[in-house]
């Protein structure tokens, strides 16, 4: 993190979002909305005065609602840049019109509450789209482990806050409830994955690791614990990854292969619920803490994001490859690539390895100082053109404009519209031709002409 | 006059095994504009590219049909043996009578064949029709957006970084670091995620 | 508001203080119920495990006798609730089976009538209860039981949420009561087991009640004859079983309703129940 913050040649652009892209491959043109962060961070020296002294506490977001934090924040101590932006939901000077104290209290004057949105425009060659995922709502599906209204069923995410050392528990493992060291853990797997009723069928990938871990972890951390894991399969593809299952299992963690029922409250405790499938009996289990695997979902705003820089998603929502053999990094959009979870779930090595697998790319790209553009694209034939415009909606890649030309007819010189296709955007899909009436529209290597003749050749 | 040259592959017993490709050549001499035909076991290899060469050569062929697999396999193969062959390389046209012949008409033999005729007389009737087109050349902006600041968006931005271009990166949160930074220990190794 | 009265054989045998306090609460709150005209047997447990079609056409033929009437159907059992959803919807989308069955009936059902829960149809008048009851049941904790029936399978049903439903919970609050928050509302009481496998029916009857105690239910009430005949009539068992003395009232949703209203409890049934109603009594006496 700190290493890209850093690094000489990399501009870095926080509480900031894409908000415009237009261009091509080698040539785009972006808009950059800088989020008013109420704080000038040339004068912040990241002192941290304001958020002591600032009255407001929230739920953090970085720690999932197991801490707080104040409206003017870093998300966590080590967060980069180390400065801090006000929250302008729930900062008193913006919701109730008076406070300032952070203003007052700051050395340097940085405190902005005046500070405006502002967007930013960027030239770019080549895009790397790392939007990453969000944890599925189980909350709103799966009313047999409660809808969320148990506090001590908590999903793997909240683990991994209580598990850390800088964390809000600092680092110990705790009942949100009652803040008690559980001694039963129970872990389930494949919540939202795998499940075609309640979720999604494909499986998320990276928690068999994560709950193997956190088993572990459960065991190692609390003495005389009980780890009980509920799955379906056990898939640990990857380098040492059956290993440390393995260690898991040694460790003690009581693998339950069945899935569960229902989980409820009863006194202070939690019984699950579920099958044990490969005994045949039902199991129940009176458990301090339970701890969901969550499935992986495409990150909130995936959706614009993918339509404001224009290339598609899949059936899930994931962004879509080129080809998930010959091109799992690069999108239908020339110059478009594609780095970690937003294009399907996966681990922390994949992830990092798809990373350097879509900069490859882009080193590829901006080395070259021109690009060799494919002849086979969509050309007008001006005089045939009638400036009805049914082509420039239709083309999915927006390369069809409109433009003005005069010309003489009889003995006058008259003005009028005709389509004109910007042939590095176009990428020869051929929908234009189809759709314009009076056959003005020609992909080149595919004419009218070539095309009737070879029904001419097959149909004669 | 146009000056077509059609070659047929076997792709081993892929085609050859299914559609009677000697015949198909055959019956490609007698098409519009088609000055010579011949068939081959592997047409992509490199032996198979020479032939197409040397007879783009001999018989002084303006334009090539090669009747075998899907373009999206061989199309950039083809085209480039057309270029050195002397011949502008969309001056080619393929006939797929793999995945749109043999391999769907298995048990049908003789209409399989007559298909793979006529497909090859399409390939050959466009032929007739292609014109030389250029590639154009486009400039590039060397720089690079990387959108997201997790742990990918990061590796992405850093190699990139360190091999000499200038990136851009956006994270919509106060802070990169992304799901990654509220991991604790990652699996397998356990070190830690900051 | 004017229905078709379905009471089933339940409302005629071992739940008549449920026919009792629907009959009264209904009058109370301008609700008027026409029984329906020579019904029958709505096919429920033996029935519709033994034949689909004989399942679907005692439904459809209960509909057909309600659609006389030009009144749609208010089914206080779940049980028959469920049978006549049922037959509604396999009358409706299945033309195989609605030709066979309104080839066969007097009168054929032409789909005009529909079912409605008695849960539905007094939730319809919520804002009655609030404004007419003259006892406020203020501090007493209910645990609203529906049971399986009313919402599964919520393909069908489309009852309101399978798993944490919350209808009959409005209700309990109209009367002033608090509805506790527990996991069991939709569990299955072991119902059509009761004769021929005991053990289990107690064993399930057993988790409601304990659940129920446990987030600190003064009351249980319900929706169906079966399962209030199971918690109600085995908790003495329980207790010589499993120990546990659970002294938990199980009160038709109705029954509460009604003594909110001011209804007299024998009026209301109260005094037919297994598990003594008192504490019930006591508690609205006492405000």
């Amino acid at each position: 993190m700190a290493a890209a913050a850093q690094h000489p040649n990399i501009k870095l652009y926080t509480y900031a979002e894409v908000t415009e892209v237009s261009g091509y491959i080698g040539n785009f043109e972006i808009t950059i909305k800088q989020k008013a962060k109420s704080v000038d961070h040339n004068k912040c020296t990241g002192c941290g005065t304001c958020w002591e002294k600032c009255p407001t506490k929230v739920d953090s977001e970085f720690d999932l609602g197991l801490g707080k934090r104040k409206a003017i924040y870093i998300p966590f101590a080590q967060a980069v840049p180390n400065k801090p932006v006000i929250d302008r939901n729930t900062c008193r000077q913006f919701t109730k019109g008076k406070c300032g104290v952070c203003q007052k209290v700051c050395p340097t004057g940085a405190v902005d509450y005046d500070q405006q949105d502002e967007y930013i425009k960027e030239k770019v060659g080549a895009i790397v789209m790392a939007t990453g995922y969000d944890l599925f709502e189980w909350e709103k599906v799966y009313g047999e482990y409660g809808y969320g209204r148990y506090p001590d069923v908590i999903t793997g995410l909240h683990f991994e806050r209580m598990a850390s050392a800088s964390g809000p528990t600092g680092g110990k493992i705790i009942r949100p409830s009652d803040g008690k060291e559980p001694k039963t853990v129970v872990f389930i797997k494949c919540v939202g994955s795998r499940d075609d009723q309640k979720g999604k069928s494909y499986c998320s990938r990276a928690c068999c690791m994560y709950t193997a871990k956190h088993a572990h972890q459960v065991l190692e951390k609390i003495p005389g614990a009980q780890a009980y894991i509920f799955y379906m399969d056990v898939r640990t593809a990857g380098k040492m990854y059956e290993e440390f299952y393995a260690k898991t299992l040694e460790d003690g963690a009581q693998y339950i292969r069945g899935r569960v029922s229902k989980i409820y409250p009863l006194g202070d405790k939690l019984i699950v619920r579920g099958a044990d499938t490969l005994a045949g009996v039902p199991v129940e289990i009176e458990a301090d803490l339970v701890v969901l695997a969550t499935a992986m979902v495409p990150a909130k705003g995936s959706e614009e994001i993918a339509k404001i820089v224009g290339f598609s998603l899949d059936k899930d929502g994931f962004f879509q490859e080129a080809h998930p053999k010959l091109g799992p990094v690069e999108t239908t959009t020339g110059g478009v690539f594609l780095a970690g979870a937003c294009q399907g779930p996966k681990d922390i090595p994949d992830t990092v390895a798809q990373a350097s697998a879509a900069a490859a790319k882009v080193i590829g790209l901006l080395s070259k100082d021109q690009l060799a553009a494919e002849p086979i694209v969509s050309q007008v034939n001006e005089e045939l053109c009638s400036g009805c415009e049914l082509c420039k909606p239709i083309c999915p890649y927006k390369a069809i404009d409109m433009k003005k030309i005069t010309e003489r007819a009889h003995g006058k010189v008259i003005e009028r519209t005709v389509a004109t296709v910007n042939t590095s955007l176009c990428q020869g899909c051929g929908a234009c031709t189809v759709a314009c009436r009076v056959g003005a529209l020609n992909l080149k290597g595919f004419t009218n002409e070539q095309l009737l003749a070879e029904v001419e050749a097959i149909c004669l | 006059m146009k000056r077509i040259g059609v070659f047929v592959c076997w792709c081993g017993s892929n085609i050859g095994g299914v559609v009677d490709v000697p015949r198909v050549a055959e019956a490609a001499k007698e098409m519009p504009n088609v000055v010579f035909a011949t068939d081959y076991k592997y047409m992509c290899s490199e032996p198979g590219q020479e032939l197409i060469i040397k007879a783009a050569k001999e018989h002084n062929l303006d334009r090539v049909v090669v009747a075998s697999c899907s373009p999206r396999l061989h199309e950039q193969t083809f085209r480039k043996a057309a270029e050195r062959a002397g011949l502008n390389p969309y001056m080619f046209e393929m006939a797929n009578i793999r995945e749109h012949v043999s391999w769907v008409h298995a048990q049908e033999k003789e209409k399989a064949t007559e298909k793979a005729i006529e497909l090859v007389r399409r390939a050959v009737f466009k032929a007739a029709r292609l014109e030389p087109l250029y590639k154009s050349a486009i400039g590039i902006t060397k720089k690079a957006l990387v959108i997201g600041g997790g742990i990918a968006g990061i590796q992405a931005a850093l190699d990139i970084a360190d091999a000499g271009f200038q990136v851009i990166l956006v994270e919509k949160e106060p802070t990169i670091g992304g799901k990654m930074a509220q991991l604790d220990k990652t699996f397998p190794t356990l070190d830690c995620s900051s | 508001m004017k229905y078709a009265y379905y009471p089933g054989c339940s409302l005629h045998s071992t739940a008549k203080e449920y026919d009792m306090s629907t009959k009264k609460v209904a009058q109370a709150l301008n609700i008027e119920l026409v029984e329906v005209p020579d019904w029958n047997c709505c096919g429920a447990t033996a029935g519709h495990s033994t034949s689909h079609l004989l399942a679907v056409a005692l439904g459809a033929r209960n509909l057909a006798q309600a659609e006389t009437l030009g009144l749609d159907i208010a089914a206080p059992c779940a049980a028959c609730y469920q049978r006549l959803v049922v037959a509604e919807r396999e009358m409706k989308e299945n033309p195989e089976i609605r030709e066979k069955i309104n080839g066969t009936l007097a009168r054929p059902y032409e789909g005009n009538t529909h079912t409605y829960s008695l849960v539905e149809v007094i939730a319809r008048v919520k804002d009655q209860i609030e404004n007419l009851k003259v006892k406020s049941f203020t501090g007493l904790k209910v645990a609203a039981y529906y049971g399986c029936l009313l919402v599964k399978p919520p393909q069908i049903m489309q009852f309101d949420d399978p798993e944490n439903p919350q209808v009959l919970d409005d209700l309990v609050r109209a009367t002033g009561a608090e509805a506790v928050d527990w996991s069991f509302k939709t569990e299955c009481c072991g119902g059509a087991l009761a004769v021929s496998n005991t053990e289990i029916v107690l064993k399930l009857t057993r988790d409601i009640l304990r659940v129920a105690k446990d987030r600190g239910a003064d009351v249980i009430v319900t929706a169906c004859p079966l399962c209030q005949s199971n918690l109600d009539t085995r908790q003495e068992q329980i207790k010589e079983v499993y120990g546990d003395d659970f002294n938990l009232p199980i009160l038709y949703f109705t029954e509460l309703i009604g003594l909110a209203l001011g209804i007299k409890p024998e009026e209301l049934g109260l005094n037919t129940h297994f598990v003594s109603t008192k504490k019930v009594l006591e508690w609205r006496d006492a405000r």
